[in-house]
């Protein structure tokens, strides 16, 4: 079975769009045969592909279909409970950048999240960090700081995330909340370069480099966009760093640079699933697009800034754009 | 005879301490040291004696815990003077220790500091008697691990230079076999000193025996270059410890590295960490060694000679620097010239192996994929085909983008007689479109399923005339399935469908049956997305009225539901074929209609 063939090809690839087909195509034959343990392994090896190629709805999609098998009592293929509440946080923090996805919905599946975590017997700091994070993306100061606190306060367990990564959402939300000088001292190591991990330094030099230029330090501001953008770009699943690095380099006047980074990367922002990806990228775009000849792109990001203003009840993207 | 007692200026339990615990991360580093102070010392004499034959001595003498291993070179020896300024230059040794560079003259003796201080991870006494080339006196070191050290002259006039080291072995070196039985040291002073252009005698039973005679002529590049390859693949094995069948030489742009590309005969995970070996001035470095060559160097294991690198402090690997980069990336090329190379029979074997792996880089390499396009398997028609064989003999090459579509239109490609590859594996469609801009005079076509239905024939008139109704009606009831039943003619007659949808199409039945599988939570999450995508194109169902079911089921004068009956299973037929997985109205379709079958019979 050609299934079982593609199988033993993907565990040698990299992280690729390349593997992600094929772990489509394995998914369909396994379930096709009604193999599920392949059908498993699949799509545990999609939705973690998809955390470094993108493909945030993909990862969703297989996602759906392993937790309804863990919920399963019927089902008698072993499924970690562990592995899948790890994963169930990049699912969790991915799902407000969907513009489809209501804001019931996105409390609805935050709250089978933390169902799941209690029933479990895990502590609830993750499900706090991704409450925050969520907050954060839509927009929203004042339950992203009552969520901090929770997220601070609560114990840390093994489904903590990694200490860099911890060190990274903070210094995120230090920037969101504009309080720069936490941000900055928060980022400390990581600019230094004594913490790091896989996603590490990548999504920092983004805000910091907007964090920097509101304190006032152009050095530091540019020295994180001339380390940061090379590791971002032309990187799917690193668009909203490659966002902020461009709306640092139109909120410095450096308009040919901008230019550069738009043209480089547009590609992969239209085809990103996300659309607050493509947003945050769009919108540090806006004010360098030709409005004639690239008024699609104009009409692309006024309507997703009021779509997602509208699924967040709030203006905090169309104040972002108005910032500008 | 003078007596001299001072203490190191250093904190040598400190440095000790360093050396044993911290420093290396082998526990025999302490030989290649020994083995360095001696070649540096020979080299340091052939300077002045080019027509020396460098000798290195080892030897391991005593009983259970009371051994003496015994290290002695013919190099150009210490005075006494240079005894002192040794000991000084402990305190000061990064000067030294930044240049590994053994032809540079005057600052061996900085590392010798060092080197043999290492030596006190085995032993708490060294005993070191050196005669001098240049003034042809004998001073005599001893240093204690508790930090003191004599110098003392000794009176002898016939002494040849040269020096001898003796390590007075502690008890209880478990984790030092190369201090309790000679085998043991002879496979350490291989290891590291296989390349040493001195030989290495080591005695065995009051027999000697040289142990590096064969294997340093590989360190030479130029007689490298002419060795037998029966000799290179028997050095693989040697060093390696496999049996390598296939191998190339390269050399960066300096000449300065070069060495020996030896192509790993099995297949190799592409993320797998490499692990190359290399000597630096002869002397082995690391068996680990994995920026020395670019990271696509999957399909080699090779053993590499340079002096133009710089080692970190352990001198077990190298500095990430800029000319680390540089001749990572000069030994990429040489060794994408030496695929080139190769005999087509060992380049065919090579890409059988590692074929995903060269997929890959071909994906995103350009260059490489013009060395080895023609060379590639592909999967066409008539099975697997290499692509220089398909090329040479077509003008237009179709592919698909995925198997799912080759699967879809394979029949009515092979009937019309266009040559098509299935795209679907991996790397296979990006490496195809990117054919296109290099092959003179053979186009590659992406060919989508849809644009294969212009080879089927209309109906005539007359035919449209008596069945369009039934269509009509018969596509109302597919609707629900988002597909669409057309009729056509087309080759081959035994075939009586072809089920044809494109990629949006599957994507969209796949979220559908994601919707179907999962709980409220994520079905609605779901749901929200499929209704907020663009609508897909429908399915078409394709019915052959050259086939000769199709024929007679139309000219049977049955009735729309009827017929709806058997095209209905004729569509779950297809889904089935495809390998498609069937969606929950689907699959009670099918058990609908074996009912209804059933109730016909």
């Amino acid at each position: 079975m050609d299934y079982l063939n593609d199988m033993k090809t993907v565990w040698g690839m990299e992280d690729t769009p390349e593997k992600i087909k094929i772990l489509e195509r394995i998914i369909t034959g396994a379930d096709a045969h009604n193999d599920v343990e392949s059908g498993m392994d699949a799509r545990d090896m999609l939705i973690e592909t998809c955390l470094d190629a993108g493909f945030p709805k993909k990862q969703l999609q297989a996602f759906s279909w392993l937790i309804s098998k863990w919920e399963d009592e019927d089902n008698d293929v072993y499924i970690d409970s562990e592995d899948l509440l790890w994963k169930y946080k990049w699912i969790s923090e991915h799902v407000p950048t969907f513009d489809e996805v209501s804001k019931a919905q996105i409390d609805g599946l935050l709250d089978d999240m933390r169902v799941k975590f209690e029933q479990e017997n895990y502590s609830l700091r993750p499900y706090y960090k991704v409450c925050t994070l969520a907050a954060m993306r839509m927009g929203d100061v004042k339950k992203a700081k009552e969520l901090f606190e929770k997220w601070s306060n609560t114990k840390e367990d093994v489904l903590n995330d990694c200490t860099v990564c911890e060190r990274q959402d903070k210094l995120h939300y230090y920037y969101f909340v504009k309080d720069y000088e936490a941000a900055k001292k928060k980022a400390k190591p990581i600019i230094e370069g004594k913490q790091r991990c896989a996603e590490v330094p990548h999504l920092t030099y983004g805000i910091m480099a907007l964090t920097y230029l509101a304190l006032g330090d152009a050095e530091m501001a540019q020295q994180c966009f001339d380390k940061g953008y090379p590791l971002v770009e032309q990187q799917s699943s690193l668009i909203p760093p490659l966002g902020q690095l461009l709306r640092y380099l139109v909120a410095t006047n450096q308009t040919e640079k901008a230019r550069e980074v738009i043209d480089t990367n547009l590609e992969i922002v239209l085809q990103a699933e996300g659309g607050l990806d493509r947003l945050i990228f769009l919108q540090a775009a806006y004010p360098l697009f030709d409005r004639e000849k690239e008024a699609d792109l104009v009409e692309m990001t006024e309507a997703l800034t009021a779509k997602f203003d509208a699924r967040n009840e709030n203006s905090y993207y169309q104040d972002c754009l108005n910032a500008y | 005879m003078e007596n001299y007692s001072h203490r190191f200026q250093v904190n040598l339990a400190g440095m000790i301490d360093i050396l044993s615990n911290h420093l290396y991360d082998e526990k025999d580093v302490y030989i290649r040291e020994l083995l360095q102070n001696a070649t540096d010392a020979i080299r340091a004499r052939k300077k002045i004696d080019p027509t020396l034959e460098g000798k290195i001595h080892a030897s391991l003498t005593g009983d259970n815990n009371e051994k003496t291993l015994i290290l002695e070179d013919n190099g150009i020896g210490l005075t006494e003077e240079e005894v002192h300024a040794f000991l000084a230059t402990i305190a000061n040794s990064s000067k030294g220790e930044k240049n590994f560079d053994g032809e540079s003259s005057n600052d061996f003796i900085g590392r010798f500091g060092i080197g043999l201080l290492s030596c006190f991870i085995v032993s708490d006494e060294i005993v070191m008697i050196s005669t001098s080339k240049k003034d042809g006196g004998t001073t005599e070191w001893r240093g204690k691990a508790d930090g003191t050290y004599s110098v003392r002259k000794i009176e002898t006039d016939t002494r040849e230079p040269g020096t001898q080291v003796y390590l007075r072995l502690r008890a209880g070196l478990e984790d030092h076999p190369e201090c309790e039985e000679v085998e043991y040291l002879i496979n350490t002073l291989k290891k590291y000193g296989s390349s040493l252009e001195s030989n290495i005698i080591v005695e065995i039973n009051g027999l000697e025996e040289e142990i590096n005679s064969w294997t340093k002529q590989f360190s030479d590049k130029e007689t490298l270059f002419k060795l037998s390859r029966e000799q290179i693949i028997q050095y693989g094995e040697y060093i390696l410890g496999t049996h390598f069948q296939d191998y190339f030489l390269i050399e960066n742009e300096s000449g300065r590295t070069f060495g020996i590309a030896y192509m790993i005969p099995h297949a190799v995970q592409m993320n797998a960490i490499r692990k190359n070996t290399v000597f630096l001035n002869n002397m082995y470095v690391t068996s680990e060694a994995n920026n020395i060559l670019p990271d696509w160097s999957f399909f080699a294991k090779c053993v590499i000679w340079t002096d133009e690198l710089q080692p970190v402090a352990s001198r077990e690997a190298f500095y990430k620097n800029e000319r680390l980069t540089s001749v990572a990336d000069e030994l990429g090329v040489a060794l994408k010239k030496g695929i080139e190379t190769l005999p087509e029979e060992a380049l065919m074997k090579l890409l059988a192996t590692h074929y995903l792996g060269f997929k890959a880089l071909a994906s995103e390499d350009a260059p490489f994929l013009k060395l080895i396009y023609p060379y590639l398997p592909v999967r066409t028609l008539n099975g697997e085909e290499k692509l220089g064989d398909i090329i040479a003999k077509n003008d237009v090459i179709y592919y698909t983008y995925s198997v799912d579509d080759f699967r879809q239109i394979k029949d009515i490609a092979r009937s019309s007689g266009i040559t098509l590859i299935n795209g679907g594996y991996s790397y296979d469609s990006p490496i195809l479109a990117q054919l296109s801009y290099f092959v003179e005079g053979t186009e590659f076509v992406l060919i989508q399923p849809e644009e294969m239905t212009d080879k089927l024939r209309p109906m005539t008139a007359d035919e449209e005339q008596a069945y369009q109704p039934i269509l009509t009606e018969m596509n109302s009831m597919m609707a629900e399935f988002d597909t669409d039943v057309l009729i056509k003619h087309f080759e081959p007659k035994d075939l009586p469908i072809i089920f044809i949808h494109s990629t949006a199409t599957q994507e969209l039945r796949e979220l559908e049956r994601a919707v179907e599988e999962t709980n409220s939570v994520f079905s609605d999450i779901l749901e929200s997305i499929q209704k907020e995508q663009e609508p897909a194109p429908l399915a078409h169902l394709y019915l052959n009225l050259d086939n000769e079911l199709i024929k007679r089921l139309f000219s049977s004068g049955k009735s729309v539901n009827e017929l709806s009956v058997i095209v209905n299973v004729l569509y779950i037929q297809a889904l089935l074929l495809g390998h498609y997985p069937l969606k929950r109205k689907e699959m009670e379709l099918m058990n609908q209609n074996m009912l209804r079958i059933l109730e016909m019979l």
